[in-house]
């Protein structure tokens, strides 16, 4: 009994205590260090804003003749930098161009690295974000050609990886 | 028998006080640690690159944009840091932001900028930004 009794206020710090410590507080800066990473994660925000980007600049004054054309530039024309987007490695940007009514493809646009198509793809049909894919973002936009009023349907996908 | 009774309750007492002492040392300091884990210069400085660039990336062609980034100011101030706070690389389309002489936070942004369409006024610690 007497031995029990000098064993008891060290049992409330015994090494069992500062290892219990040492584990919660591991776990609080762990916490708090993977909840900031998450806060600066931008991905998501910024293959959403690329793909508004290129709904507008794709929209505005539209003809098929012009986006069919040679001399179409994406890049110039929504104001993009083609070595961020083509070089960088943290892009893919996929758009086509398809009659609204037939659904037959006319154009598609590739940029950026093509393995993020699939990450966007696989996320897309699972309807669920993977943490280690890039972010993507998409749009359908149905436009109407300026000159022959014809209907046709933009599908616009971007993704973005930059941590 | 009595006095060693009195003993190991004494020893149970120290025990629990001192525990008790660890306990609320422990978490005041893993509540400071939370409080200030988001206000590091580190933080700030990735915090402001990433909504700059993504202001950046947000604006139409023709946009002009002054932004307050007073934040960055007074880190800068309390650093004794008075060089450009943001910084631009317009052919690779790189953001800096700097508060200290550590190398600060760079963030990308996909717009097409020309040389001098970001300004940063350090008398008025504004940031102009024409797209």
């Amino acid at each position: 009994m007497i031995i029990k009794n000098k064993q008891a206020g060290e049992r409330y710090l015994s090494i069992w205590m500062f290892i219990n410590w040492i584990i919660i507080g591991g776990c609080i800066v762990l916490g708090a260090l993977i909840f900031l990473d998450v806060l600066a994660d931008a991905r998501l925000a910024e293959s959403q804003i690329l793909t508004d980007r290129l709904g507008d600049c794709l929209s505005k004054d539209f003809t098929l003749e012009k986006f069919n054309s040679d001399e179409f530039d994406i890049y110039s024309r929504c104001g993009l930098n083609r070595a961020t987007i083509e070089d960088s490695n943290f892009y893919y940007i996929n758009v086509t161009l398809q009659e609204t009514e037939s659904g037959k493809a006319i154009k598609q646009i590739l940029g950026g690295k093509g393995t993020f198509e699939v990450m966007c793809n696989y996320q897309f049909s699972n309807q669920k974000r993977e943490e280690n894919f890039a972010k993507c973002g998409r749009d359908n936009l149905i436009v109407e050609d300026e000159q022959t009023k014809i209907k046709y349907t933009f599908s616009i996908v971007s993704a973005s990886n930059q941590l | 028998m009595e006095f060693k009774n009195k003993k190991s309750q004494s020893d149970i007492l120290s025990g629990v006080t001192i525990f008790i002492i660890l306990n609320v040392l422990f978490f005041s300091l893993m509540l400071l640690f939370i409080s200030q884990v988001g206000n590091t210069d580190n933080f700030l400085e990735k915090k402001e690159v990433r909504r700059l660039a993504l202001t950046i990336d947000q604006m139409k062609p023709g946009t002009e944009l002054v932004m307050d980034v007073g934040e960055l100011c007074r880190a800068a101030i309390k650093n004794n840091f008075g060089e450009n706070l943001v910084t631009a690389d317009y052919t690779l389309g790189i953001l800096t932001v700097k508060t200290s002489d550590n190398k600060g936070n760079s963030f990308r942004f996909f717009s097409q900028l020309e040389i001098g369409d970001i300004l940063f006024d350090s008398n008025k610690c504004l940031l102009t930004i024409k797209t």
